[in-house]
């Protein structure tokens, strides 16, 4: 069943007077549960396609379905009522808030939902327990390494379930150990709840974790290739 | 326990702490200025109000209809029936105290000089509900009815060389424009709040007054205090028809605050101040306006993130404008209890005003002693609040604005 339908999605930026063609007629279908690689080389479009299906960027041409529904239609509130509840986010360079602790920064999102006080720290332990931060709540991100930031960020986004995970290049600010160690995190995760997870990378090795590759290069896709 | 905006609005005040206290600083300064200065203006207005009606013109004053047109003349002829009227007012509800004064234009002659002075004939007896000559009198006593004795202000007896037992001879026109003259002995020096009644005043019985200015029976004006609960505006006009009615006098009877140009312009600036401060308020909020610009653009790629996390945008605009209510709260408690402390240093030192006033004809103390005012402080204080954190809304606003796309792009 596909929970994610591209069709024909193009998207221009302007920088100056230059007109740049960031995505392509782009046209993809994604699966639920799948855990898909966006792969290319820089200025490839992989960071716009991720935006565009995060409804933080604006469509020029084509549409995207997401369970159906046409993003395009949603307007801005409706947009962010529905990343609140449907999507999660991982970003390369963590994005955590510093203020706040690890078990704060993963329980904060839920507190923008509609939640008990119970649940959100029975849901918020589960989690950090999940990806290994144990020990760990009370830390705030700057005493936390990489990787175990990548973590947090991690349990922030699959502590509310969404259906899609959305992570831009999440391992691009750690080394190639801490970088494999939050791959295999995210694809157990993936195997555990069943959650859809895209992300970008424009390392080989990253890539190989992915169950399916999809190649981008200046905009449009050069390849799609499934995998065991 | 999960952590709420309020909270995280607190704890990002912290990110820059020394920003955040210069902030609340700038905001503590406007409060503090306007919780002294506004202390100060209600002094001055107090203190104005209690000499007018102390020492010039009583709650209500009954003087001649024609008296005020040819007030220059000096006209002493223009009088009223002294016990009549004072009898008839008496009774007029709402009236507490009553008083007959004769003021004239006096020349005090000492070693072959005249040396001008403001002659004040008064019973000292009603007066006591007026003025607390206890309290003024420096040295000696007040005057006895009936002896040629006098009440002289201090830095009159200082600037004429002048003591206790001393006589002095006054001269002055009568009431039928014939001159006259009387040798007082002053048995009383007193210290008047306002600098100018010590420079230049002497009171004596107004019996002695009345023999002197050829006006037996007779004064230049009654006046009257009011009891707690009556307008004094209501007062006079009960008082003045009522003369009319028992006596067929036809009276200027007016309120205090219809005689007194000055006190008006003091409740007029007191007004005026209040815009002020509001101005003064947005002035110290340029501060934290411009802080809380500069907190957005460093933390735009947070509010990316908060908004991509699906935080609406009116959320992020009550966070930015949290953190510039508690900024703006600290600042506030900081400058009224700062602006309070320094009232409640200047109540026990006062103001000397009496260089900067010499010269000046105001009806206000010499030496001010401004009061706390708990409700002034209460309303410098929500005020800084309200106008301080509503300036932060136009920046904060602006967060909500931030496109999230090209927040996450911000380096």
């Amino acid at each position: 069943m596909s929970i994610i339908r591209i069709e024909k999605v193009s998207r221009n930026y302007k920088t100056g007077a230059t007109l740049v063609k960031a995505l392509k007629k782009v046209s993809l279908t994604i699966e639920a549960g799948e855990f898909l690689s966006i792969a290319g080389p820089s200025g490839s479009g992989k960071t716009t396609l991720l935006n565009l299906i995060g409804c933080i960027d604006e469509l020029d041409e084509g549409e995207i379905f997401i369970n159906d529904t046409a993003i395009s239609s949603m307007d801005k509130i409706e947009k962010t009522a529905f990343r609140r509840n449907n999507l999660g986010f991982i970003f390369q360079t963590y994005n955590l808030i510093p203020v706040l602790s690890a078990y704060e920064n993963v329980s904060f999102v839920l507190s923008l939902l509609d939640i008990s006080e119970r649940e959100i720290k029975r849901r918020t332990y589960e989690v950090l327990m999940e990806v290994g931060l144990e020990g760990m709540e009370d830390r705030r991100p700057s005493k936390l390494s990489g990787g175990q930031q990548q973590r947090v960020a991690i349990a922030r986004a699959l502590v509310k379930n969404p259906q899609i995970i959305l992570a831009d290049e999440p391992t691009a600010n750690l080394d190639s150990k801490t970088g494999a160690e939050i791959l295999k995190l995210m694809k157990r995760m993936n195997e555990k709840y069943h959650t859809t997870f895209l992300f970008s990378t424009h390392d080989q090795m990253i890539m190989d974790y992915a169950s399916r590759l999809v190649q981008l290069h200046d905009g449009a896709i050069v390849s799609d290739e499934r995998r065991r | 326990m999960t952590i709420k905006l309020p909270a995280v609005a607190f704890r990002n005040i912290f990110r820059n702490l020394r920003r955040s206290i210069l902030c609340a600083v700038a905001i503590a300064v406007s409060a503090m200025a306007i919780m002294a200065l506004l202390s100060l203006l209600e002094t001055m207005e107090t203190d104005m109000a209690t000499n007018l009606t102390s020492y010039y013109t009583g709650e209500v004053r009954i003087r001649h209809a024609e008296y005020e047109k040819y007030e220059r003349y000096n006209p002493l002829h223009l009088s009223l029936d002294t016990e009549a009227v004072i009898s008839v007012a008496s009774d007029v509800g709402g009236v507490k105290a009553a008083t007959a004064r004769i003021n004239f234009p006096a020349n005090l002659y000492i070693d072959g000089q005249n040396n001008g002075a403001m002659g004040v004939g008064v019973d000292f007896a009603t007066e006591q509900a007026f003025i607390d000559f206890s309290a003024i009198v420096d040295e000696g006593r007040i005057p006895k009815p009936g002896a040629n004795e006098l009440l002289m202000g201090k830095f009159l007896a200082h600037d004429l060389g002048l003591s206790l037992g001393d006589k002095v001879t006054m001269l002055t026109s009568t009431a039928l424009r014939g001159s006259n003259a009387m040798t007082f002995t002053i048995v009383g020096i007193a210290s008047f709040p306002v600098g100018g009644l010590s420079a230049k005043t002497v009171y004596i019985p107004i019996d002695r007054a009345q023999y002197l200015l050829r006006m037996e029976g007779k004064t230049q004006e009654v006046l009257l205090l009011t009891e707690d609960g009556y307008r004094e505006r209501d007062v006079a006009q009960a008082v003045e028809t009522a003369l009319e009615e028992y006596l067929s006098l036809e009276t200027e009877t007016r309120a205090w605050k219809d005689l007194n140009m000055m006190y008006s312009f003091l409740s007029i600036a007191k007004f005026i101040y209040y815009v002020m401060g509001a101005i003064f308020f947005v002035l110290g909020s340029t501060v934290i306006i411009n802080t809380t610009m500069m907190v957005i653009y460093e933390r735009i790629r947070e509010i990316g993130t908060l908004g991509a996390l699906g935080m609406q945008g009116k959320e992020l605009t009550r966070l930015f404008l949290l953190e510039g209510t508690f900024i703006s709260i600290a600042g506030s408690t900081l400058g009224t209890l700062v602006g309070v402390l320094i009232v409640f240093i200047l109540s026990k030192t006062g103001i000397n005003f009496t260089e900067a006033m010499s010269g000046v004809d105001m009806e206000i103390s010499s030496i001010l002693f401004p009061r706390v005012n708990w409700f002034t402080a209460l309303y410098v204080w929500i005020y800084a609040i309200i106008i301080s954190s509503l300036s932060t809304l136009i920046p904060s606003r602006k967060a909500s604005k931030i496109q999230i796309v090209e927040a996450l792009r911000y380096v």
